[in-house]
């Protein structure tokens, strides 16, 4: 792979390990995927077979949330990307998204077998939802998302807790 | 009134916010839809407003199909496990579940993208 323990800055520092759980082919790899996200040459080229079963997992598991739900699941499984991929935030959140829409679709044609569609507001939604999605997808990038997450994270707890005790 | 918060939650969609969770809840608390109705409906909503920032994606070559292909399958499995647990569940199931969704998504990002980056900026100034 071309990386060695020379590329990691102060190796005998005691860094946060991130997963001790790889079944590594030597033992310097194995070294070196601890000190994973100090050193970005290790952060965009190490890739375990655990990596992938453990991403694999989480995309079932938002597929699940998603036809279970209806929510997307791509909280999840962005959250699985950004840990295995940091340096790749465009490409993780192009992936996620494209997943969500795929999962939708799924969902809403197996909801619509069961039964649970009762056909009503896709009038009203399409318009708004195409235009606000395109919007959104123009505003990435140039506005600060800061204040916009501490209030949607203020706002999920509450909504998140008057859902389980109400 | 539905027109606006729907246009309004598929901006913060589009911003990579994670919007969809606050469009059902919309659904549920103000037009007091049932459960799963409510879900169908928000899936539609995710269809628009996730088709548009797909599409720029692909345009822009930011899709590497080679990891996305895999994941879209793994998922699809989950996605048919998923559907068929509404069939067996109660919608109160799901709303439990939904709310315990939600409050961990909510936890997520005030910790993980509000309070961390506010961190790691105040340790970078000292």
């Amino acid at each position: 792979m071309g990386i060695t323990l020379s590329m990691i800055p102060n190796p005998e520092k005691k860094y946060k390990p991130l997963l001790p759980i790889f079944a590594p082919e030597d033992k310097n790899m194995y070294k070196i995927l601890l000190y994973k996200g100090v050193c970005p040459a290790v952060n965009t080229k190490v890739k375990s077979p655990l990596s992938s079963f453990l991403l694999y997992a989480a995309s079932v598991l938002s597929g699940a949330l998603c036809g279970f739900l209806g929510t997307g699941g791509g909280m999840l499984l962005l959250f699985s990307l950004r840990f295995l991929h940091p340096d790749e935030e465009k490409e993780n959140m192009a992936i996620c998204t494209a997943c969500v829409l795929l999962f939708s679709i799924l969902t809403t044609i197996l909801y619509k077998i069961e039964g649970h569609m009762d056909g009503v507001g896709i009038a009203l939604i399409l318009l708004p939802s195409l235009l606000g999605g395109a919007v959104g997808s123009l505003l990435l990038g140039r506005i600060h998302l800061l204040f916009l997450d501490l209030v949607l994270s203020l706002l999920l707890v509450y909504a998140g807790l008057s859902l389980i005790l109400g | 009134m539905m027109a606006v918060i729907t246009f309004l939650c598929a901006v913060l969609c589009g911003l990579g916010v994670g919007s969809g969770g606050l469009f059902l809840l919309y659904l549920l608390r103000a037009l007091s839809m049932p459960q799963y109705a409510a879900q169908g409906t928000n899936l539609l909503f995710f269809c628009f407003a996730t088709l548009a920032s797909t599409l720029t994606s692909l345009r822009a070559g930011r899709l590497p199909l080679g990891r996305l292909l895999p994941l879209l399958l793994f998922g699809s499995l989950g996605v048919l496990g998923g559907a068929l647990l509404t069939l067996v569940l109660p919608a109160q199931t799901a709303r439990a579940g939904f709310g315990a969704f939600m409050l961990l998504g909510g936890l997520y990002t005030l910790f993980g993208r509000v309070l961390a980056p506010l961190l790691a900026r105040k340790r970078k100034k000292e």
